[in-house]
């Protein structure tokens, strides 16, 4: 792999969107392999630095205000008009893909990259090292959730390493540790960091310079790499370490064990098309929004629920005499089946799905938004947004028509059981002449009706899922954001589900 | 633990389809798949007077209770297929029963009701009847009824026959009536009464006469009016004309366009008493006056009757008992459709319902299906 050229930021100015300015005519500069630590008090602007060099500055009702340009490889990229993304970012908190799995985190990476690099797996096998290709992230170690997010914003092959607050979280061994690979992994590789840090003992002795963003003058200016002139002038600006560490030689920083994990790695790193992510996604939302044993269980409870009540009742309730049930035993039985086939299990079923869909969807999109997920993709080029949103509406359109259907004949069948047991000397024949009478009566309007059962199951499953969508990809600050919107999308999708229900059987019965 | 994972999908994917599976077959199990090839298959011997459609098939327990066994299709021309349900008594009942095509007529759940039980009722109905009509008797000499009742239900009955007489349909009716009466008939029956007639005019001739004629120019005059009403009145007093309108009427009221006329009359009337706004009030005055409930007329057979009559009828054994046969007659007849249906019988059941007033149904021949 050949070395990067370096980069400059020139005449930088950011203005909040509320107008606050964060930074004034600023310029710094990176040398291809040169670490640069970025310092400066909460609040000063640095992750918006950060954000701004790897294209993730969001517009948020009112826009920011960029000037400056920036120049990589003899092109000068004007950062007032252009989304430069030249970074790629490490996130605090990792922001690693949790229903994938370390492998998988990185195969979507790979496969999104806008051109590979062989020669990046040598460096990739180092930090995977003592990492399963198939382990969850879940059951990672803080170290190796950083080594995992480092190697898959590697894969972008992006000119810049980000950092933003990289040791945040990390006790001091394994802070030191990334703070010796990330040195290393620039060396090798000849490319630039820039690292956002709160906390400088760790990487201090590994940078080649410090920048500290003063918010009182609003400007960049270079400090000494000094540890002493550092925690003066953060001292000075109200930010300040609270007590030292002993920082080690980087040779004194143990490497993973060697083992048989980076040859399983290097067989199964292999690019493929990146619409195989989408497919993937596919098969996950239909895992988890209708494919599940425990799904189907509970979408036909309720259906045989519906189909033992409105049999039992209908029938076995003391309003009625004797004879006047038996009566009105097939007209009672043609108006059940009608009422259980059109109307009563199609709703049913769609309030259980639209409950239950709408409370995961919700949960799991802003939960994505939530841990940075999303900008993590857009970071790397994966159209998560795209994938997710195709995946979810399909899924749940589909999922809806196909578990109403099953959900019509679990109800029927449970139906005729419970009929049975009331009127235990009749043909199953009686039974079934007269539940569907509506359907062997008038094939035409039968298609009609069902047409209709259609349009209600599409319509309330696409709407249930595109408020579920909309509710997960709300702005999300906290996880109490995250519960309201789970609320506000039940209560949302289930209103809806009854109206488009109430509406179209009015309308057409 | 990957593996371990792996298993647990694997578990999980199965479960899925085995859940799928069992809907499916569920779904094999329940939905109607049409009818399929006739089990037996008969064309009616001579003229079909019976709607082309579909009607149930019925075989009768040892106790003649009636089971659904099947559903019967007849055609326009008279072919009638026969489709046993799976169980296989109903399979062998159509196979080998002689089959009786009847139309759905209260006749016959009436017939399959056992002797005793039919005996019962009619007896219970008998003790009703009498009882109401005491009561009934009692009510119409009531002075109360002749004070505050009668005056109200004349009016409401005289409004009534007026606008039924008046309604269009009574007048298509009477119309379709007068085109088909016999000629000859009207005939007799004038030249009867037209010398009575003369004879009672012959006695005030130049009275007569010159009522005819102020009546044929307009005149409202009382006293022609009333000259004609007693002319009239005492035609129809004579014993004569009684004795020959008895002999040439019969004729008339018995035919068909006749038994209609009535039947639209009775029809019309009725709605007209349910449709005036003094006739539900004044039930409601009645069936809560003090006076006519002294009179008892909901007595301990009317009772036993209203309560008996609908599950002997029906047959119930038990609460939650069905009778199929008897709910698609009532349920055809409530709903004025023209239905049919077919019972199987065994020669033993045959030879049981002989007497029991089964209508006849049309004669059978046997076909390949």
């Amino acid at each position: 792999m050949s070395a990067v050229p370096g980069l400059t930021v020139d005449s930088l100015t950011i203005t909040t969107p509320t107008g606050k300015v964060l930074v004034e005519n600023a310029k710094f500069s990176l040398a291809a392999g040169e670490v640069v630590l970025l310092v400066g008090p909460s609040g000063s602007g640095k992750s918006t630095i950060i954000k701004l060099l790897s294209g993730l500055l969001e517009d948020e009702g009112r826009p920011w205000q960029v000037e400056g340009a920036l120049t990589h490889g003899g092109q000068v990229h004007d950062l007032a008009h252009e989304r430069c993304d030249i970074g790629g970012l490490v996130f605090q908190n990792y922001a690693l893909f949790d229903d994938l799995t370390a492998l998988e985190n990185l195969g979507i990476a790979l496969d999104h990259s806008d051109h590979t690099d062989p020669a990046l797996m040598e460096y990739l096998l180092d930090l995977l090292a003592d990492i399963e290709p198939h382990q969850t992230i879940a059951s990672s170690s803080g170290g190796q959730r950083q080594r995992l997010a480092i190697a898959r914003t590697l894969l972008a092959n992006r000119p810049l390493l980000l950092f933003d607050e990289p040791n945040s979280g990390l006790d001091p061994a394994t802070a030191q540790r990334l703070g010796v690979l990330i040195h290393d992994l620039c060396r090798r590789m000849g490319r630039p960091a820039l690292i956002v840090a709160h906390h400088v003992d760790d990487i201090l002795p590994l940078a080649d310079a410090v920048y500290l963003l003063d918010s009182r003058t609003r400007t960049l200016r270079p400090l000494p790499l000094d540890r002493d002139a550092v925690d003066e002038a953060l001292l000075a600006v109200g930010e300040v370490e609270e007590e030292g560490i002993v920082i080690p030689s980087p040779t004194a920083v143990s490497a993973p064990r060697a083992s048989d994990i980076p040859a399983r790695w290097r067989r199964r790193m292999k690019p493929h098309h990146p619409q195989r992510w989408f497919f993937r996604y596919l098969h996950e939302y239909f895992w988890i929004l209708w494919g599940s044993p425990l799904m189907l269980l509970y979408i036909f409870s309720g259906a045989a629920i519906v189909g033992f009540v409105t049999l039992w009742f209908g029938f076995n309730y003391e309003l009625l005499g004797d004879a006047i049930r038996s009566f009105i035993h097939d007209e009672s039985l043609a108006g059940l089946g009608f009422v259980e086939g059109y109307i009563g299990v199609p709703l049913i079923t769609c309030i259980l799905l639209v409950a239950r869909n709408n409370a995961i969807i919700t949960a799991d999109v802003g939960n994505r938004v939530l841990s940075a997920q999303f900008l993590a993709m857009r970071n790397l080029h994966i159209p998560g947004r795209r994938y997710l949103t195709a995946a979810i509406l399909i899924n749940t359109v589909v999922g809806a028509l196909v578990l109403v259907g099953a959900s019509l004949v679990v109800a029927g069948w449970t139906s005729f059981k419970t009929w049975q047991l009331l009127f235990h000397e009749q043909p199953f024949e009686l039974w079934q002449e007269n539940f569907f009478h509506v359907i062997l009566r008038d094939p035409a309007a039968t298609w009609r009706n069902l047409f209709w059962v259609v349009v209600k199951v599409l319509l309330s499953g696409a709407c249930g899922s595109w408020l579920a969508i909309r509710a997960g990809f709300s702005r999300k600050d906290s996880v109490i954001a995250v519960n309201y919107a789970i609320a506000r999308s039940i209560v949302m999708g289930v209103t809806v589900t009854l109206l488009i229900h109430a509406g179209i059987a009015v309308m057409v019965y | 633990m990957s593996s371990d994972w792996q298993n647990h999908r694997i578990l999980m994917a199965l479960a899925s389809l085995v859940l799928m599976g069992g809907v499916v077959a569920a779904a094999f199990a329940i939905l109607p798949m049409g009818l399929g090839r006739p089990d037996a298959a008969y064309v009616i011997l001579g003229s079909v007077n019976a709607y082309a459609g579909d009607g149930p098939v019925f075989t009768l327990g040892d106790d003649l209770f009636p089971h659904q066994c099947g559903k019967s299709r007849l055609t326009p021309v008279g072919a009638l297929d026969l489709f046993a349900y799976t169980d296989p008594v109903c399979r062998n009942s159509v196979a080998t029963l002689r089959p009786y095509l009847l139309a759905a007529d209260l006749r016959v759940p009436w017939a399959v009701v056992p002797t005793n039980e039919r005996n019962d009722l009619r007896h219970l109905a008998g003790a009703v009847m009498e009882q109401w009509e005491a009561v009934g008797q009692q009510l119409l000499h009531s002075s109360f009824f002749e004070q505050s009742y009668a005056p109200v239900i004349k009016d409401i009955l005289r409004g009534a026959f007026r606008r039924a007489w008046t309604s269009p349909v009574t007048g298509q009716a009477l119309k379709r009536a007068a085109e088909t009466f016999d000629r000859r008939q009207i005939d007799q029956v004038i030249e009867g009464i037209l010398p009575i007639f003369v004879e009672k005019a012959k006695k005030n001739f130049w009275q007569t006469l010159r009522s005819y004629t102020e009546a044929m120019l307009g005149s409202e005059d009382k006293a022609n009016q009333e000259a004609m009403a007693q002319l009239g009145a005492e035609v129809f007093a004579d014993p004569r004309v009684h004795a020959h309108l008895a002999q040439t009427f019969p004729p008339f009221l018995t035919s068909r366009e006749v038994m209609i006329v009535g039947a639209v009359m009775a029809k019309e009337s009725g709605r007209a008493i349910l449709d005036d706004p003094r006739t539900l009030p004044l039930l409601s005055r009645l069936l809560t006056d003090q006076r006519f409930l002294s009179l008892q007329p909901f007595s301990v057979e009317a009772e036993n009757l209203l309560r008996v009559l609908p599950v002997r009828l029906m047959r119930l054994r038990h609460r939650l008992d069905h009778n199929p046969l008897a709910t698609y007659v009532l349920r055809t007849m409530l709903h004025a459709r023209r239905g049919f249906l077919v019972l199987l019988l065994s020669p033993q059941q045959e030879r049981r319902l002989a007497d029991s007033d089964l209508p006849p149904g049309p004669a059978l021949r046997r076909m390949e299906p």
